[in-house]
């Protein structure tokens, strides 16, 4: 609030700040609806902005601490003594080698198999990259061989803790294996597995058992198939990882690779990408919003009070005084949404802080607040009332006094294109007056239109990510994925292990799966995938695009994700080299015969026949599984049993379990949209009511004194509104799809592709969002409209 | 022109507030008012005058005594009752005139006729056209409020309120913000409407000048009426002087 001179002395509340406050309170109405609008937009701004630095700080100091490894390498076998040369590759600070095998595991009170991957931990000595960190009891001793230490996500996931024992097939082999630490690893702050499209705590941990057991559960003794490293300040990566696989290529190595291709620190960098994104994008809608609100109302209220302005002009009360006090009556709503909005977005913050550390599992997590955020926030929303109150306050200082004490002259209605056309003659009176009321003030009536719409946009895009995830789950489930059950083998095998497994009882179809591992060359472009095999007959495990469409297999040559061809430059027909990481290693040009639009992965494809050509020989790695309900448990066990197995995937289980996920998420999230929305339309449907029912109160009342009944006069009120918000759907849905192909290129990676499909059920719950709050919001100013006083308007002017 | 009792008005009081904020509208005030007379109703602000024109034309409730316009009671109806009752039976003309900024003068009047034509209970409309031209203003029927003047506007808001064919014309100071030759202009149409339409009609004002043209004249003071004077002679708008 400003300050009076007067006789030399400064007043802090001055009669001018008074009446500031009585106009506020008098539209107190209209102000909370702004104040709310701007407390949303500064809380998700406050609540997502500050989740950047505080995720990014914790992801950078778990780093540090724990020596985040920067290259990883994985062979097929290589001795240890071959550590020294890798770590005398310029560059390379620090190397650590181990045995990674995948495992299934038994967990117990989990109904169905798990997996994981044990690591080997060389006991009584620290390591130097990867480092662990002890949330509960102790590492392994060297004296007892079955002493195991788990990860975090997963032992909370199945309640399992110090004392616990599960069981593993290490190499085929089931062991009892007791808990004796659990522990945290920046290796898996996001606990996936590879392949998986979520995280699935229960179905899938890290085990690290001592090194000597690994090794020689593996038969890798005085060996390692997995090295870490971390380089030195200033260190060009690519160079060490050329280095690298050069060193390591005879010993089968699959090549080296960064950060940017480890999962765990993807997911985690992208989900801090997207808090900034939203955070950046919710505030703009919001403030944009309240600016347009500040507008709305400032420019009514400065319009009421002409005759008030010229009375204060004539008695020489300055331009700069007034313009003080217009903008002081439009920054008092927006700064107390805008401080009330801080406290709420430092609260949720510290709520997302406690979401994220159950997500993400990363030492030291504790959030506090970041004040650099809150003073931007504050500042951008003054901007955005200032953006807001500059036409009204312009009028306030340009208004001649002597003009502004005559009263305002009425809407200057004149006939335009619309009063002749044959149209408008069909039309009502009321009806006419509505399509004029929409015409005479374009602009306004058309950002009205836009904060519905954006309403209905808000709900849209929030709807949308689940009916993508859904979307996804269904071509992946139930058109790619058609198994009960996928085996996986600790290593390539002959076909005689289809055989097996089809004797197993309750197995009634087996399909073969194989991924050969290649280096795919095209120019410049270089992109280590797995060519995984794909079968003419196959019915449980198929290639399928995002159109639902069924791929076939191809004559000859390479199938390929379209995501892969445009990160290789790829187009059909063209020829690209094939390098095996396997085996013998061979080089082959092959020719891409089709790029298939799919939704998961960098996948590339070929035939049994083609495959064996390239690989130099025959094998199968895994198969999909028909098993006879019936006789599932029994199948199971044998399975689980079966030497050589190294993992067991039930599709039913992992579909349920996704499930439970994003249901449980859905009306959570749907719940804070719907209330996003919901401000945005009250906001914009109860203010402009409100403005309408200040300038047309007058006529609307005087027509009740003519006989009119309270619903005739409300509809001749509210029309206006009706017929913005019915023209506000399609330009919502339609922002909302736009909004949507947004997302699909800010979140589209390699890892997944969103499809641009947006349900039914979405859209109706968009517009039903912005109806009934709109119906709320005129039902509000309904009854101020059926409680003014019939008599007033009589005998006064305004 | 004197005929059947249209308002029947008996021991009118009207009391704002209360305790010692009391303030006395009206006290105890009888009034007959028949159909087709042309009543003016003349005192100086705070005299009560309004109050009485608000009870008669259903707006305001008095807080003793009796109105009746033939057989409805008013004393006492609901709000819908009311606005029934205006919309059926009574046309307002305000001092402000009141007409819709968005509708041309045609509309204005058509927004009401539609209203009765619409109703099953309504007697059927003018032509608001016609309506339009009874008050002189038939080249005028595109033209919004804006592009009137004061007296057309105020010539409009009489077409829209005689377009209904009401029973009774009310009138509050249809004068009072227009000048001299405007003002007769206006009180011409009130009076065509009066005999034309044989609509009965009152008009408050404190314009002494325009009690010439009443079939009666009541004088209010304090909330009471003072003085009845019954016009034997009234003489046209356009011999007024004030």
């Amino acid at each position: 609030m400003g300050m009076s001179a007067r006789n030399g002395t400064l007043r802090w509340w001055s009669v001018l700040d008074r009446k500031a406050w009585r106009d506020v309170w008098h539209q107190r109405g209209p102000a909370v609806a702004i104040a709310i609008v701007v407390m949303v937009g500064v809380a998700s701004f406050v609540a997502l902005q500050s989740m950047v630095p505080h995720l990014r700080g914790a992801q950078q100091r778990y780093y540090s601490i724990a020596r985040f490894a920067d290259v990883w390498v994985s062979v097929s076998r290589a001795p240890d003594a071959l550590v020294r040369r890798v770590a005398d590759i310029p560059s390379v600070s620090a190397v650590e080698t181990r045995v990674a095998r995948d495992v299934i595991l038994e967990v117990p009170k989990l109904d169905g198999p798990a997996s994981g991957r044990v690591m080997s931990y060389p006991v009584g000595r620290e390591i130097t990259v990867n480092r662990l960190r002890l949330r509960q009891g102790r590492l392994m001793s060297a004296s007892r061989a079955d002493e195991v230490v788990i990860s975090d996500g997963f032992a909370s996931a199945n309640g399992l803790s110090v004392g616990d024992s599960i069981g593993a097939a290490l190499n085929g082999r089931w062991r009892r294996l007791h808990i004796v630490g659990v522990a945290l690893t920046p290796e898996f702050i996001m606990e996936v597995k590879p392949g998986a499209l979520f995280p699935d705590n229960r179905r899938y941990g890290v085990l690290w058992m001592s090194e000597e057991e690994v090794q020689g559960a593996f038969g890798l003794q005085d060996a390692w198939n997995e090295a870490t490293l971390t380089l030195s300040a200033g260190a060009t990566e690519a160079a060490v990882i050329r280095r690298l696989d050069t060193l390591l290529a005879p010993y089968g190595s699959l090549g080296a690779h960064g950060r940017n291709e480890q999962v765990s620190h993807r997911y985690l960098t992208d989900e801090i990408t997207q808090a900034a994104t939203f955070g950046t994008a919710a505030p703009v809608i919001f403030l944009g919003v309240a600016a347009f609100l500040v507008n709305l109302v400032l420019a009514r209220l400065v319009a009421a009070q002409r005759e008030q302005i010229g009375m204060m002009k004539a008695f020489g009360i300055g331009n700069a005084t007034l313009v003080r006090h217009y903008a002081s009556i439009a920054l008092t709503p927006v700064l107390i949404g805008a401080v009330c909005g801080s406290a709420l977005g430092l609260w949720l913050a510290g709520l997302l802080a406690t979401l994220y550390a159950a997500y993400y599992r990363m030492p030291d997590a504790a959030f506090s607040p970041d004040w650099r955020t809150i003073v931007i926030a504050m500042a951008v929303t003054v901007l955005s009332a200032f953006v807001g109150a500059a036409a009204a306050v312009r009028r306030v200082s340009r208004l001649p006094a002597a003009e502004a004490m005559r009263p305002e002259t009425p809407l200057r209605f004149r006939h335009g294109w619309v009063d002749r056309s044959w149209f408008l003659r069909l039309l009502s009176p009321t009806a006419r007056l509505t399509v004029r009321g929409v015409l005479r003030r374009p602009a306004r009536a058309g950002l009205a239109m836009l904060g519905m719409s954006l309403s209905i946009a808000v709900v849209m895009v929030g709807g949308y990510m689940f009916d993508a995830i859904a979307m996804m789950r269904d071509v992946h489930f139930t058109e790619i994925q058609r198994e009960d059950v996928a085996v996986t083998f600790s290593h390539p095998s002959g076909r005689d292990a289809l055989y097996e497994l089809a004797h197993v009882s309750g197995v009634t179809r087996v399909e073969p799966l194989w991924a050969v591992p290649v280096a795919l060359r095209h120019g410049v472009r270089e992109r280590r995938v797995a060519i995984s095999l794909i079968t003419p007959d196959a019915t449980l495990r198929r290639v399928v695009g995002a159109d639902r469409r069924v791929v076939a297999a191809p004559r000859d040559g390479l199938l390929m994700s379209t995501a892969l061809g445009g990160l290789l430059d790829v187009r059909a027909g063209d020829s690209v080299t094939v390098q095996v990481l396997t085996g013998r290693r061979r080089t082959v040009q092959v020719r891409v015969d089709g790029l298939v639009d799919d939704l998961i992965g960098t996948n590339a494809w070929m035939t049994g026949a083609q495959l064996r050509q390239v690989a130099g020989g025959s094998a199968v790695d895994g198969a999909a599984l028909l098993v006879d309900p019936m006789l599932r448990d029994s199948a199971m066990a044998q399975l689980r049993r079966m030497p050589g197995v190294a993992g067991i995937g039930d599709r039913a289980a992992v579909v349920a379990s996704f499930d439970k996920v994003m249901r449980d998420s859905f009306y959570v999230t749907l719940m804070a949209l719907v209330g996003f929305a919901t401000v945005l339309a009250v906001g914009v449907v109860y203010n402009t009511a409100r403005v309408a029912l200040s300038e047309r109160g007058r006529e609307l009342v005087s027509l009740r004194v003519l006989g009119f009944t309270r619903q005739e006069v409300a509809n001749m009120l509210f029309g206006e509104l009706a017929m913005l918000g019915v023209a506000s759907v399609p330009v919502g849905l339609a922002i909302g799809v736009m909004l949507c192909a947004a997302m699909v290129t800010a979140l589209s990676s390699e890892l997944f592709r969103l499809p641009l499909t947006v349900s039914l059920r979405t859209c109706a719950w968009a517009v039903l969002v912005l109806f009934a709050s709109g119906i709320a919001s005129l039902w509000l100013v309904r009854r101020r409209l059926d409680r003014m006083d019939l008599v007033a308007v009589l005998k006064t002017r305004e | 022109m004197a005929g059947d009792i249209l308002f029947r008005a008996r021991g009118l009081s009207k009391v704002y507030g209360s305790g010692t904020a009391a303030v006395v509208a009206l006290r105890d005030v009888d009034l007959d008012v028949s159909a087709g007379e042309f009543v003016v109703i003349l005192g100086p602000s705070g005299s009560g005058k309004s109050t009485l024109l608000n009870i008669l034309g259903g707006l305001d409730t008095p807080t003793a005594g009796d109105v009746t316009f033939r057989d409805h009671v008013l004393t006492g109806a609901s709000d819908d009752e009311l606005t029934r009752y205006r919309r059926e039976h009574v046309g307002f003309v305000f001092q402000f005139y009141n007409l819709i900024p968005g509708l041309t003068a045609l509309e204005n009047v058509q927004l009401v006729t539609d209203l009765t034509l619409n109703d099953p209970h309504g007697r059927g409309a003018e032509d608001p056209a016609a309506a339009l031209r009874l008050v002189g203003l038939g080249d005028r029927l595109d033209f919004f409020p804006a592009q009137l003047s004061g007296g057309e506007q105020q010539r409009v808001a009489i077409a829209r309120a005689v377009a209904k064919r009401p029973d009774v014309l009310l009138c509050d100071e249809p004068t009072g913000a227009l000048d001299f030759e405007t003002g007769k202009l206006v009180l011409d149409a009130l009076r065509r409407a009066n005999r034309d339409l044989g609509t009965s009609t009152v008009v408050i004002t404190h314009n002494v000048g325009i009690a010439a043209m009443a079939d009666r004249v009541l004088r209010m003071r304090s909330g009471a009426i003072v003085e009845v004077v019954v016009n034997t002679a009234p003489c046209e708008p356009a011999a007024l002087s004030w």
